[in-house]
This record gives C-alpha cells, structure tokens and sequence, in this order.
C-alpha cells in the first residue's frame, strides 16, 4: 500500500497550487492537510484514489513518528482502548507500523491514513468548496474552519 | 548801349550777288549813308536782313520767305549776309546763312570777346536783351509802324515806349504771359498748384492720421490681446504643472503602495510557508492532538512500552539447557517459551516504537499558529487591501490626465493664437523695407509706412504753403510792376506827348496836328484821317522825341523814308533826322532825292552810294556826281 489522493482532490490541489502567496512544496503537504481534518473529524472514507508516492516526502519526515503517533491516538480513540490495556495498544502499534516499508507504516497503517486523508478531503471540500488563489487564504481558512473548532471543543 | 553799322556784305541774295556796302571812311562811320537803289534791287530784303542780324529771329522765319531771298533764276544753294558793326566800340560781324534748298537760316557771329566766329548770334550778354524785335524795328525803322502808330486797338506806340525804356520787360513780368508762372512753377516746392489741390492733400493727411490712430489702437489691442494670451499661458502651463506635479506625488505614492504591498506579498509568502511548516507538526495545529500525543507518551512510559525482552530473547532462552533463574530448560518448558515469546515485540518493532514514544514525548513547545503567523499574515493582507483602497484612490485621483490634455490643448491654441497675433502685430509695426515689401504693405496697413506717409503730406502741405506764399508774393510784386509801369508810362507819355507835337508842329508846319493824348495808340484831336506823308511824319516825330531821351546811340535805318511825303515835309524830315541819330543809313529811290536826298548834298559827314544793275551784273558807284545824275529805268 502507498499513499493515495483522489482525481477531485488533485484538481483542487493543483488549482490551489497555483497560488502566488507561497505553494504546497508537494502534494504530500496538501495529502497531509486532508489526513489532519479526517482525523479532526474522526472519519474516515474509501480512498479511491490513485498512488501519488510510497513514503514520507523530505519535509515530513522529521515529523513521521510524531504522524505515526497521531494514528496510533487517533485509532486507540476510535476504537475505545484502554490507555492501560498495554497489550491492545502494543497490538495496536504491531498492526500499524511496520519497520521496514518505506513509509514504516504496516499497510494497515497507510490504508488507514489514506481513509483518513479522503474522508479529511470532503471536510475541506465542505469547508472550502472553492480552492482560494493564495495559500496564505486556504491555510488560515484551513486553521480557523476546520482546525480551530476541534481545538476549542 | 552804342550801335553803329559799318558795312553790309551780300553774297547770292536777290539781285545781289556779290556785293559790299562799306559805311565808315578810316574806320569811322558817316554820319549819314544815302543808298539809292532801283525798286527790285532789295531795299526791302535789305531791312530785313538787317532786323534780323539784330533780333535773333532769323531762326524763325518761314522757310517760303528764306527761299524767297533766292537769286532769282539761280541754282544757287545757300546765300550769305554779313553786318558789321560796332557795338559799344566792340566790332562784331553777323553773319547769316541761308540754306535755300531747306529754307532756314543759321547765324555766326565774329565777336572778339567770344574768341572768334562762333555759331549763332552773340552779341553779349548786355546788348541782347534789349535787341528784340519791337525794339529793333523803332530803328531799323519798318515803314509799317508808321500806320500802326495810330491805328485804335493797335499798341505799337505803347509798345514802342515800352521798347524804348525797358517798360515791356515789366510788362511782361506783370501782365504774365506765363513765363513768371513757369519759373515760379519751377521754384515750386510742391507741384500742388490750387487751393483745391492742397485741401485734397489736407484731407488726405486728415484720414492718413485717422488710419494712423487706428492702427496704433489695433496694435495697442494685439500688444493687450498678446499679454492676455501669455497671461493665459502663463496660468495654464502653472496648472498643467501642478497636475503634472500632483500626479507625480499620486504616482510616486501609487508606486510606494504598490511596492508595500509587493513585500507585503512577500512576506505573506514567507509567512504563508512558514505557517504551513508549522502545521506539518500535527501538535501545532491543535493542543488536542499535542495533548493526545503526549498522553500516549506518558502512558505507553507508564506501561512499559515496548517492552524491554524482545522475542528474540525468548527464543534464543529456549535453546539454552537452563533458565536465567538456574532451572532447567526441557522440551515442555522450551515449547511453552516459544509460544510466550510471539506476545513480545520484534527488535525492530521495538525500535521504531521506542522512536515513536521518544518523539511524541519530546515534542517541542506548541507554537502559537495565530500569533505567530495567522495573525501577521492577515495584518497584512488587512494591509494590502488597504493599500489597495488607496491605489484605487490614486488611480481616480490620477486622472489629471484628461484636465492636463485639455491644458496641453489650450496651451496649444494659444500659441497658435499668439503666433496669429504676433504676426499681425509684425505687420503692423516692422520697418524692414524687404518684409514691408514682401507683404505688399501699404501706409494703410503698417504704421511706419503711414507715419512716412504722413511726414510726406506734411512736407507737401508745408512746400505747399511755401508755394502759396512765393505765389501770393509773385502777385504782388506783379502789381507792383503794374503800378511802376503804369506810373512810368503815364509820365513818359506826358513827357513823348509834348515834344512829339512840337517835332509834328515842326515837321507839318501848315497842318494843324495835335496828338491830343498817346493811349496804346497815338491819337489825334478831332481829325478824320490823315494822308500817308503824315503818318509818316508823325511817326518819324514820334520815334525822333523817343530816340532823342532815350539813353541808347543807336543808328536810323530807313527805307524810301520821304516818297509818301511832299517837299516841304521832306525837307522838314531831312533836317530833323541827322540831329535825332549818330548814324543815318537812308535807302531811297530816284524819286526822293528832291526835297530830301538833295538835302544832304552839303554835308561833308555823308556817303552817297549807288547801286545799279547792268545786264545781269551789279554796279556800286560811291560818288555824288553819279548819285545826283542816276535815274534809273523806272
């Protein structure tokens, strides 16, 4: 398994992307911003879009375990796991990550990301149906539609 | 002025052609010259010959009387008549030249002073004014005047007075023939010659000074138009410029903003990646996620996560033959290890989970996405906006452009205006003769032209003036001529009047003529008429009272003077004649030597001179004898 994006969220990336005020480095900084609101929401839907690269891009990979962790929370949270049942998160984490795949997610863990990531997609297509011309207007709209409200609940 | 003649010289004249008549005996002059000639020989042509050595007329007379002086008969082309005289002891020889083919005669004239034969007739300037034809023929006496002396309407007696004394001369002046007026004419100054003609000037100079006003007023108004033109200028051009100027301050600050916001963008840039960098950390973006993450942390510390035995521990454990704890290890104890050890963790999975754990439990500090970028970042697009509010001012502002082309237009037109004007005011004023000319400027149209103009009719009406006056004192000295000849002729005729009647009661002693008064006619008391001889005695009374107070030696030049007279008379006029005349040149015929030729024949002073012809040829005998002796066929 490596990472997907769907044809639809590609246009809005590409439409995003053509922004003056700064761009998406990659597609993985966009793939990211939809993999943080699905999780934001708790939701995940059918990637059912096509492989665009099979690991961390270079801008993400100091944050890769912090990434890795945030599944790993986000799954012992939907799935209700105790935090002192050690065995199930251990399994949890065993099921996830696995070392030697490029992007050191079982491909278990990148399905769920991608999941995540779809679902997150719809959210900001929700929020933002447009895609606006600068970068600077989508992330702060970003922040404020969709990330701001889940840090304030 | 003293006059004698010496000799008469004919070459081809009439019946003369080759003849001399000498006058003087060593060089002095009888006192009386009696020529006796038959009738045809030219007594008459002789007169006149003589009249006009004198008058300076020979030019004029008609070609049918030169060619009438032609021998007759003859082939001859030219003729020559010759006079010598004597005036004022200056001997002078007149010649006359007749051309007979071309009828018309030229003069020569000998006359020392003049350094030789010279041609024409120049007899000096003192004596020619007095020698003209009316005078000359008082003494080179023409028969005629004898009649016209008292012929009413005729003015031969105030004529002969006026001869005399110089009189007609004044006349002349006085009575203008034309002649003063052409001088005068000729001194003018002006050719204006009539009080109309200077008004017309006057009105010309009235309406060139009234164009002149004119002008100067338009000029005037072209300078004023000009001034108010520049002024126009002036304050367009300071109009444009300050738009110019407000638009360069709108531009320039247009321009700032513009750059504002370029780094604005900028910045937005940088902090839009900036932003974006942060949020690539998932526990900026939410203490949520910060918080769950290091709750795993703490917890998966808490649990032991990953444990510290791998399974690789256990399955290398149960190949060994006892425990770490001492006790044997057989084939149970082995197979219930290896089960065990599958509830552990690879070595690697513990690897990348202690990694996991080591990294969510050293997260850094949550940054502060909105103060730290959020909020700069729309402080600036706030700002940008803004700016662009601006720029959208200034761009409304910086529409001078419309005013400053309307400006330019004006500015323009002005100068079209001023150069129109410029041009006109040139034409007014420029006192260069090659643009004057090139423009075809007349005094109306520029004001040097009309101010030369002016000056001319100014100097025309002042020579006018001057004009005016020598003509106002050209009348008054022709009156005062007037009065002088009026008052000398009225003087010398009372004077001529009582003398001529003495010489007459002398002259015609049985007949009782009185000349009651001399008017431009000698006239009469109370008496019908009177017989030829008469005239001609009164007449020679008349001429003997003139000559005998008249100023000038003259000699008396007569033809047939005694035939119309009985002998009493001729006697009387004998005697009378040689005291009135230095010199006395008488041509008679035969018939008039009774009674008065014979008169002379006891006068020692006296030529007696015959001419004759003798078949084709022409004989001169100079003694008494032959005089008293010659009858001639007639």
């Amino acid at each position: 398994m490596v990472f997907v994006i769907s044809n639809d969220a590609r246009r809005y990336y590409t439409k995003l992307n053509e922004s003056k005020h700064g761009k998406f480095r990659t597609m993985f900084d966009f793939y990211y911003l939809c993999l943080i609101a699905g999780m934001i929401n708790n939701k995940r839907s059918t990637a059912k879009g096509s492989e665009f690269i099979d690991q961390f891009t270079k801008d993400f990979i100091p944050r890769r375990e912090e990434i890795i962790g945030l599944l790993i929370s986000t799954e012992i949270e939907r799935n209700n796991i105790d935090l002192n049942n050690r065995s199930r998160i251990e399994r949890l984490m065993l099921a996830l990550v696995q070392p030697d795949s490029a992007s050191r997610l079982s491909s278990d863990g990148e399905n769920l990301m991608n999941q995540y990531a779809e679902n997150g997609f719809y959210k900001i297509l929700e929020e933002i149906p447009e895609p606006p011309i600068n970068l600077d207007t989508f992330l702060i709209t970003y922040y404020e539609k969709i990330v701001k409200p889940y840090s304030c609940d | 002025m003293k006059l004698d003649i010496r000799r008469i010289t004919y070459k081809n004249i009439r019946e003369m052609k080759d003849l001399t008549i000498n006058l003087e005996e060593s060089d002095k002059i009888k006192h009386i010259s009696v020529i006796q000639m038959p009738n045809g020989i030219g007594k008459t042509t002789t007169m006149e010959l003589i009249r006009y050595c004198l008058d300076n007329n020979a030019e004029n007379v008609r070609p049918e009387i030169v060619k009438s002086f032609k021998p007759p008969k003859s082939d001859f082309l030219n003729g020559e008549f010759q006079l010598l005289v004597s005036i004022d002891n200056q001997i002078m020889n007149i010649k006359l030249l007749l051309d007979y083919e071309n009828g018309h005669i030229l003069y020569r004239t000998n006359n020392p002073k003049k350094g030789g034969e010279i041609d024409g007739l120049d007899l000096g300037d003192a004596i020619a004014p007095w020698l003209r034809s009316n005078f000359v023929r008082l003494f080179i006496f023409d028969g005629e005047l004898a009649g016209e002396l008292l012929e009413a309407d005729n003015t031969s007696a105030e004529n002969a007075i006026r001869a005399l004394y110089h009189l007609d001369n004044l006349k002349a002046i006085y009575e203008d023939d034309g002649t003063i007026d052409k001088i005068i004419n000729q001194r003018m100054l002006s050719n204006i010659k009539t009080e109309q003609g200077k008004k017309n000037i006057e009105t010309k100079l009235r309406n060139a000074r009234e164009k002149k006003n004119h002008i100067e007023q338009e000029i005037s108004s072209l300078k004023s138009s000009i001034d108010s033109i520049n002024s126009q200028m002036k304050a367009a051009i300071k109009k444009r410029n300050d738009y110019r100027a407000e638009d360069a301050r709108f531009i320039e600050k247009y321009q700032e903003l513009i750059s504002t916001n370029q780094l604005l963008e900028e910045q937005i840039k940088e902090l839009s990646e900036k932003l974006l960098e942060a949020m690539r950390s998932p526990h900026n973006l939410s203490t949520v996620f910060s918080d769950n993450l290091r709750n795993l942390g703490d917890q998966m510390g808490k649990l032991k996560l990953p444990k510290t035995q791998s399974m690789e521990f256990f399955i290398e454990l149960s190949e060994s033959i006892e425990c770490v704890c001492g006790r044997p290890i057989g084939e149970t104890e082995k197979q219930i290890i290896l089960e065990n050890s599958k509830n552990y963790l690879s070595e690697d999975n513990i690897g990348i989970i202690n990694i996991i754990k080591t990294h969510i439990r050293n997260l850094s500090e949550k940054v502060d996405l909105e103060e730290e970028y959020i909020n700069k970042i729309k402080e600036k697009n706030r700002n940008i906006r803004t700016n662009e509010r601006r720029i959208s001012i200034l761009d409304r502002k910086t529409k001078n452009k419309e005013k400053i082309d309307e400006l330019t237009q004006k500015i323009a037109d002005l100068t079209s205006s001023k150069q129109d004007t410029t041009e006109l005011l040139k034409l007014y004023t420029t006192n260069k003769k090659e643009e004057q000319e090139l423009y075809k400027l007349g005094w109306e149209d520029n004001l040097n032209l009309c101010e030369s103009y002016i000056a001319g009719l100014e100097s025309q009406i002042a020579m006018t003036e001057q004009d005016f006056i020598l003509r106002s004192k050209s009348k008054k000295l022709k009156k005062i001529l007037s009065e002088i000849d009026s008052k000398s002729m009225e003087k010398l005729k009372t004077n001529i009047l009582l003398n001529t009647n003495d010489k007459i009661k002398k002259i015609l002693k049985r007949n009782e003529i009185n000349i009651s008064r001399i008017g431009s006619h000698l006239v009469l008391d109370d008496r019908e008429g009177v017989s030829e001889g008469q005239k001609l005695s009164i007449a020679y009374a008349f001429l003997s009272t003139l000559f005998s107070q008249s100023p000038h030696e003259l000699p008396f030049v007569v033809d047939t003077p005694a035939a119309p007279l009985d002998l009493a008379v001729r006697r009387e006029v004998a005697e009378t004649l040689p005291q009135l005349f230095k010199q006395i040149i008488v041509f008679i015929t035969s018939s008039e030597r009774d009674g008065f030729a014979n008169q002379f024949y006891t006068y020692d002073n006296c030529n007696f001179i015959t001419i004759r012809k003798e078949g084709i040829n022409l004989l001169q005998d100079n003694s008494l004898e032959f005089f008293k002796n010659f009858q001639s066929e007639e």
